[in-house]
């Protein structure tokens, strides 16, 4: 075989253009399309939120608002079908800067290295100069001499960057974004997603991970979420992952229905009730509750004070044995209230929600009381629900500061969700009264840990679970209490314990 | 006998509509600009590359921008749309008043 001249010299020519790219600008320009695809699912939810203003009668009704309302979900579903092709399309834009960096590097040492001696005037020979083109052909599998394996795979590098640049324009051009030259219209963009008609509800997602339900909920339009609420709340108010605005929305449906049915069994609808009356306090003092799990037939309720899709932080507040929501509701909500206040106290510009979490029914007769069933169970699901607070990240919001603040039992619950699979993602626990943990604090996979065991506590005395979270070789940080503290006075705010937990949850107590 | 055909039913809050109308046209704007920073990347990769590569990286992110502009220009049109139901609701309504004219004086008490 005999290469061509032009071959000889399309090579070299190939190797100095590729050696000339500029590199460093490419990462910049690519940079700049990450941070653009990176703000649309934020700027979607806020388009969801208007969308959702607009769709309430409240605001504006009539004939003209329907027309309104649907222009924007439109608006919503063309934004999602972008923010689509834009993130598939910077898949490809990511791999062209990542070959490109490497072939221009590589082909600046080739070039560097007289390498074009080799490729240019030395290769007289014309069996050497066929092999030599052969082997620098991207893909070939012919022997290289050594010397030429760095251009070889400058080369390779370099076709697969003008491959990555070519594809990452056919997820643009399913919408209509055909180049530089062709002027796509919004109604081109909206003939090619096909928003004609009614949305049909998608299907709620089933074993994912809270990571990957926020993906799947971040990439649905506004009309395709609200549809989805309509169709399945029972799927969504305790799925987590899912935006905390949604499951109140999805739960405040099922509440509804619940206070409704004459069919309701009689203790579901007392706590029903109870859940209801409790919202409707909170919020007549103008406090922004979320109903964030009923489980009427499981006898759970998660209730959280404050906004948790907005929040810088966010606190879990698990309560121990013999709570449940129809009783102790109130009282839950009270200490969520107070802790609010405390974080707000020690860092006032912050933005905070504080949970009641009684997702995990705690025991209330032996030996349940006395096993550690129930927080096995609890554990999984508190593991959960903080995966489920840091997915907040996936819909472009930063992810708060997450702390757990346990007491009694409730600690026994945090032991078990740090034994799950996968860090437990808090940033920092508190736990109060613990009547024993498994092992120490570094277990609790958490970077901050926190307890109080009150000089009069005997629950905390007893130890049956475990070692003492007071025992100095356990190795979390004492907060402040004083003698006169019992079982049930860590969030009293007669005593010094809860200004230092409201620290903790703001992140403005040094451990 | 035929079946009665609904009335619809309007309301309007403005103050409401009016906020949701600017949060709109702020929305538009930021995507705007980003679609500026997209035009501004295409040229950089055109620039960098050069060539056949240059071409297509250049036309990605210009499709990038292009995309990201008319969902901004539709945005702002919708907020347009708002804003002027807003002032045409209230025109209505003061042409109503007028029509109606001054309420009367109230009623005095007997003395």
């Amino acid at each position: 075989m005999t290469a061509p001249p032009a071959v000889r010299d399309g090579t070299w020519a190939r190797l100095t253009v590729v050696a000339a790219w500029d590199t460093s600008l490419i990462r910049g320009a690519v940079s700049t399309l990450a941070a653009v695809s990176a703000r649309l699912p934020a700027w979607r939810m806020r388009l969801g939120e208007v969308a959702r203003s607009l769709d309430d009668p409240a605001c504006w009704a009539g004939p003209a608002a329907t027309g309104a309302t649907a222009a924007v979900f439109e608006l919503s579903a063309a934004a999602a079908a972008v923010d689509g092709a834009l993130t598939e399309s910077l898949h490809d834009l990511e791999r062209l800067a990542a070959r490109a960096g490497s072939a221009g590097e590589l082909a600046l040492q080739a070039v560097r290295s007289g390498h074009a001696a080799e490729l240019g005037a030395d290769l007289t020979a014309h069996d050497r100069l066929a092999s030599v083109i052969d082997a620098l052909a991207p893909g070939a599998t012919a022997t290289l001499p050594p010397s030429l394996a760095v251009a070889a795979e400058a080369l390779e590098d370099a076709a697969a960057a003008a491959s990555s640049a070519s594809s990452a324009r056919e997820p643009l051009a399913r919408l209509g974004g055909l180049d530089a030259w062709s002027s796509v219209t919004f109604w081109d963009v909206v003939a090619a997603v096909g928003l004609v008609g009614p949305v049909a509800p998608p299907a709620v997602p089933r074993g994912k991970s809270p990571e990957a339900v926020a993906g799947w909920w971040a990439a649905l339009s506004a009309g395709a979420q609200l549809a989805v609420l309509r169709s399945a709340p029972a799927a969504v108010g305790g799925l987590d992952g899912v935006p905390a605005w949604a499951r109140d929305r999805a739960n405040r449906v099922l509440l509804a229905r619940a206070l409704e049915d004459p069919g309701t069994p009689p203790y579901a609808a007392f706590v029903a009730a109870v859940v209801n009356r409790q919202i409707a306090v909170q919020e007549a003092a103008g406090r922004r509750m979320q109903l964030q799990l009923l489980d009427l037939a499981g006898d759970r309720v998660v209730l959280a004070v404050g906004d948790l899709d907005t929040a810088d932080a966010v606190a879990l507040l698990v309560p121990g044995i013999w709570n449940s929501p129809g009783d102790d509701l109130g009282r839950l909500t009270r200490d969520a209230v107070e802790v609010g206040d405390a974080a707000r106290a020690a860092a006032p510009a912050m933005a905070v929600a504080t949970v009641v979490w009684l997702g995990y029914r705690p025991p209330s007769t032996l030996p349940g009381i006395a096993t550690r069933g129930a927080a096995n169970r609890g554990g999984t699901a508190l593991a959960r629900s903080l995966d489920g607070v840091a997915a907040r990240a996936v819909g472009g919001m930063p992810r708060p500061r997450a702390t757990v603040v346990a007491h009694s039992y409730g600690t026994v619950v945090v032991d078990e969700a740090a034994d799950v699979p996968g860090p437990l993602r808090a940033d920092a626990v508190v736990l109060l009264g613990s009547p024993g943990m498994e092992d120490d604090a570094r277990s609790l996979e958490a970077p901050e840990v926190f307890d109080l065991a009150a000089q009069d506590d005997l629950i905390a005395k007893l130890r049956h679970f475990g070692r003492s979270t007071g025992d100095g070789e356990f190795g979390s940080v004492a907060l402040p209490g004083d003698p006169s503290m019992g079982h049930s006075d860590y969030y009293d705010p007669g005593h010094p314990t809860l200004p230092a937990i409201g620290e903790v949850v703001a992140g403005v107590r040094v451990p | 006998m035929s079946p009665p055909i609904a009335t619809p039913t309007f309301s309007v809050r403005p103050g409401a509509l009016e906020a949701l109308a600017a949060e709109l046209a702020a929305l538009a704007g930021d995507l705007s600009e980003d679609g500026a920073l997209c035009r501004s990347a295409a040229t950089s990769l055109a620039t960098a590359l050069g060539g056949d590569e240059g071409w297509s990286a250049r036309a990605a992110a210009t499709a990038w921008a292009a995309l990201a502009e008319v969902v901004a220009a539709r945005a702002g049109a919708v907020a347009g749309t708002l804003v002027a139901a807003v002032a045409a609701y209230r025109s209505v309504d003061q042409a109503l008043a007028e029509q109606i004219g001054p309420a009367p004086d109230a009623p005095r008490g007997h003395r």
